[in-house]
């Protein structure tokens, strides 16, 4: 049975055209010939995978990174085919490219759609440029614009803006304009993501340094609350905490993770769950080529996941949907009672009025919402 | 031999002021006698914990015999013992001092005599010591060696003609300071023929041959199978093992009169081989001990708790370890309602209790939490009993108090001229009361004030540090007991008292120091879901107040793509902190917490 159920598929491209500020993602800035010797590898990746992938149709495609938009037309048709000969693609399947606004241009954009792409998912971020520009982004909230008019004259209605909140000197006008420009392009996806300063990034330093100031948890906790309100208004769905849909166009591919769904990961530093097991492929580009062509999988670490953690994980990685955790898919899938397992962890929550129950799914309040990290380490 | 033994027996010690240059110069002695080659040489031989060569400090005493071969053609029996080099262990220098004739005293060439180099040259005089002065560092660019030796004969009083001018670090005229050893330091004069005497000035606890004593022999002989007997101690053991260090333990057949050494004898407890301590033949025992035994005695309490509540026996097996070793340590067991089962500790002084800390986390691999030193303070009761407490918990309730005493301390403070104000408004402010100002020469001032101990050990060290920029130092000693105005002070953490948190302090203080311990744990108790009032009191009066808002958002927006393992690390992560923390109430309290507020910054 489960040797038959449909998987989803994460391709990492690590190039950047430059590196933004707050990424910690693996990525490196790039150009086109390193980037076709790339696809050849990931070629060889894909061919190594074809076996163990013959009962498993593919529902979702991913292209991330980095930058994925970097790859040319021709040979996004061609790494297309590729996956399509390998592997089997289901005709229904969701198959997202992550870009950057100002590099698609509108033969890009059709080769893209003729492979097969069928969603974009732009990172604007910001629509104010001395936002972008702590940010260490290049582009322009016109270009944006031209580039979304651009793809749906090409066919690609399935479009994403990310965009960010906590910007350093970003002011609760600027954040509400940002919704704004984005929602009035009808955009049927948005992901509002709060600024986080990971360590090693460029923005962390600036913020150590003192050279940026975070805008604190007041403003932060008010922009996330705002969001909510006003896209739910607009008729979003606030499905994931950082995620907002018009009906019917979540992100499928995102869903599996938080699902606790398995999905094959390639590419370099690429992060995969196949057969129980999580692993992670070797981050060095001298690494990823010299094992593919010895005929080695590039996995740098692999760990089955035990059924303990497999539990927990369906519990944090759920909870992050407004739709929660279904305690029948939770027995279905792990063959026991998730009241029963955590059923202090869950009292606990209730009472804190962080998670609550609702009929026979555990979801998070809207509290649950403004502090889920204190939810989900309950979980850990 | 025999005529020759005590005639070619040179015992010395090196005393300096801290970072003066001690360690380094007894490796150099050592390298230049040809015992260790320099590649063999672990930096600072000596110095043999990793938290001595870390902090640079000496802690336990080592000693080590040298064969030097002098200008006169004659070979010399060189033994070395070191000291160790802080105020905490002055009883210890005392002792490995009277195991001595003399003493190389180093002063810094750049920074000249300071309060411990004089401590401890008033130490070497008591024992009637030849002081051998040798200015160390004459590499250095700010080496100004005129004027240090001016300042050796100004302010000691030491002939300063001829003395060794070195570098340790660069190894330059080491052979000097071996050869003024040799010269000018008294040979041993003990009787070979009398009842066995010998001086216990260290000791440690080895896992196969039980408690190993460090020895000078004054009179007699020591030899395997005898029959000895600790005079103040008063229990007798059989002799088990004689040696000497060169540097590893060397068994020997006897150690004499004049000689440096070591002696086994299947003792158990360190407490039984104290130091200061005459050892003695049984059966035909010397007639008079030596003169200035003490037991030492604990001047510093804190507590000292696992952080993990379960590890409590680990911690009492380690404390016994270390005890074993440090017949300085005491401790007791006592329990917390906000830390649980823990133990109060007595030390030496705070350095002491900084380094027990380390040693129990860092050989025993042990998490701990640490309460706020506290003195021993003399409560008078109104019902005329006294009681002496070291923890503040204990502290009777204020109605049932008639009058309180502290410890107070002489305190020595040498400092560059320019600094002056600033030490004394420190001292004025710690409730110092000025003893004495001594002009070394027309830059360097001694500073002698009465201090409460209770204020040096709250950040004194570091505040004169600062106030210096490094350049005051300190020694201090105990002068006794004087009445004060004493309160204790509580912390509640949403209206829970924190039993951990109490402490002793003066009344003019106390206002400022809770003021200064709610905002120190504002900063470190993390934000929750509701609003947590901190609150400092005295008795029944809230003194000062401040609150931790609640929190609001606490969300991380992204989910690392498809790296579940990075979360799910990130998140167990989280709780391990969580689960670490201290539950007072409904609050989560961090271990770090209960000492951020031993320094706060006045």
């Amino acid at each position: 049975m489960k040797q038959y159920s449909p998987i989803s598929l994460y391709i990492h491209i690590p190039y950047c055209a430059s590196k933004c500020h707050y990424c910690d993602f693996v990525s490196c800035v790039g150009n086109e010939t390193e980037i076709k010797q790339y696809l050849l590898l990931l070629e060889k990746e894909i061919g190594m995978y074809r076996n163990l992938m013959k009962n498993r149709p593919i529902k979702t495609i991913f292209f991330g990174g980095g930058t994925p938009s970097l790859i040319p037309g021709q040979e996004m048709m061609w790494l297309m085919k590729v996956i399509r000969n390998a592997f089997n693609l289901m005709p229904e399947a969701e198959v997202s490219v992550e870009a950057n606004p100002g590099q698609m241009n509108q033969r890009k954009l059709h080769a893209y759609r003729e492979s097969g792409i069928n969603r974009i998912s732009f990172g604007l971020q910001a629509i104010q440029d001395p936002l972008l520009n702590i940010l260490g982004r290049k582009h322009n909230a016109e270009a944006f614009y031209q580039q979304v008019t651009k793809a749906r004259q090409e066919g690609f209605w399935d479009i994403n803006a990310d965009i960010i909140f906590g910007i350093p000197g970003q002011e609760m006008e600027d954040w509400l304009e940002t919704i704004q420009y984005v929602t009035s392009m009808e955009l049927p996806h948005l992901s509002c993501y709060g600024l986080t300063y990971e360590e090693g990034t460029r923005i962390f330093e600036m913020m150590k340094s003192g050279f940026i100031d975070p805008l604190g948890e007041d403003l932060e906790w008010l922009m996330f609350r705002k969001t909510i309100e006003i896209l739910q208004e607009k008729g979003y769905v606030h499905y994931e905490i950082s995620n907002y849909s018009k009906p019917g166009y979540q992100c499928r591919h995102n869903l599996t993770y938080w699902k606790n769904e398995e999905y094959l990961a390639l590419g370099i530093a690429a992060h995969g769950y196949l057969n129980g097991i999580r692993y992670e492929n070797v981050d060095k580009a001298k690494d990823y080529e010299s094992m593919l062509k010895q005929k080695i999988y590039p996995v740098f670490t692999r760990e089955r996941v035990s059924d303990d953690d497999w539990v927990k994980e369906t519990m944090f990685l759920g909870l992050r949907l407004r739709e929660g955790i279904s305690l029948k898919e939770f027995k279905k899938k792990h063959n026991q009672s998730c009241l029963h397992l955590f059923e202090k962890e869950i009292q606990e929550l209730i009472q804190q009025k962080l998670v609550w129950r609702d009929g026979e799914r555990i979801k998070l309040t809207e509290k649950g919402f403004d502090l889920a990290n204190q939810v989900l380490v309950c979980f850990a | 031999m025999s005529a020759n033994r005590q005639t070619k027996t040179r015992n010395f010690s090196i005393i300096a002021h801290i970072d003066h240059g001690k360690s380094t110069l007894a490796d150099r002695l050592i390298e230049h006698t040809g015992l260790v080659s320099h590649r063999d040489m672990k930096e600072q031989l000596l110095d043999n914990m990793d938290l001595e060569r870390e902090r640079g400090i000496t802690i336990k005493l080592q000693t080590i015999r040298l064969n030097y071969k002098a200008k006169d053609g004659e070979e010399y029996r060189l033994n070395l013992i070191d000291t160790p080099g802080h105020v905490d262990f002055t009883y210890e220098v005392s002792r490995s001092l009277a195991a001595c004739e003399g003493a190389v005293l180093i002063v810094d060439a750049a920074q000249g005599i300071e309060a411990q180099t004089l401590a401890n040259v008033y130490l070497a005089l008591e024992q009637d010591l030849e002081i051998i002065p040798v200015i160390n560092k004459i590499d250095l660019p700010s080496a100004r060696v005129e004027e240090v030796k001016k300042e050796i004969e100004d302010v000691i009083g030491l002939d300063t003609e001829g003395i060794p001018l070195i570098s340790a670090k660069e190894g330059i005229n080491i052979g000097d300071v071996l050869e003024a050893v040799v010269q000018r330091i008294p040979a041993p004069k003990g009787d070979e023929a009398a009842p066995a005497k010998a001086l216990i000035f260290d000791s440690i606890y080895d896992n196969y041959r039980g408690v190993i004593g460090y020895i000078r022999m004054m009179d007699g002989e020591l030899k395997k199978g005898m029959h000895i007997k600790m005079m103040a101690g008063k229990k007798e053991f059989e002799v088990t093992e004689v040696g000497l260090f060169s540097p590893g333990p060397i068994e020997q057949e006897s150690l004499k009169a004049g000689d440096v050494g070591y002696v086994a004898a299947s003792i158990k407890d360190v407490r039984n081989c104290r130091v200061g301590d005459t050892i003695t033949d049984a059966k035909r025992p010397t007639e008079k001990p030596f003169p200035g035994y003490r037991k030492v005695v604990p001047m510093v309490y804190c507590g000292v708790y696992p952080a993990e509540g379960e590890k409590f026996e680990d911690v009492k097996d380690a404390l016994e370890k270390l005890q074993v070793n440090d017949a300085a340590l005491v401790f007791e067991h006592e329990t917390s309602a906000a830390l649980g089962f823990g133990f109060r500790c007595g030390f030496l002084g705070l350095l002491h209790m900084e380094i027990m800390q380390e040693r129990l986390e860092r050989e025993f691999d042990l998490d701990l939490v640490t309460t706020a030193p506290s003195v021993i303070y003399q409560i008078y009761k109104t019902d005329g009993e006294m009681v002496s407490i070291q923890n503040p918990a204990n502290m009777p309730k204020p109605q049932e108090i008639s009058k309180i005493e502290e410890p107070i301390v002489r305190a020595s403070v040498m400092v560059q001229n320019d600094y002056v104000g600033s030490v004394m408004e420190l001292c004025q402010e710690r409730r110092g009361a000025m003893i004495s100002m001594d002009y070394l020469d027309k830059n360097r001032v001694t500073l002698q004030y009465e201090l409460p101990l209770n204020e040096v050990i709250f950040d004194f060290f570091d505040a004169l540090k600062s106030k210096t920029r490094g350049y005051g130092s300190l020694d201090y000693e105990m002068m006794g007991y004087r009445e004060s105005k004493l309160v204790k002070l509580d912390i509640l953490i949403n209206g829970e008292q924190v039993d951990a948190l109490s402490f002793i302090v003066h009344e003019s203080k106390a206002y400022e120091r809770g003021k200064q311990m709610c905002e120190k744990l504002k900063d470190e108790i993390p934000r929750h879901q509701f609003a947590i009032p901190l609150q400092a009191a005295i008795g029944q009066k809230i003194i000062s107040r401040e609150t931790i808002r609640a929190l609001r958002k606490d969300v991380t927006a992204k989910c690392y793509g498809g790296d579940i393992s990075r979360k799910r690390k990130l998140l167990e992560k989280q709780k391990e902190g969580k689960k670490r923390m201290r539950q007072v109430g409904s609050v989560e309290v961090p271990q770090k917490a209960f000492m951020s507020v031993l320094k706060l910054d006045s």
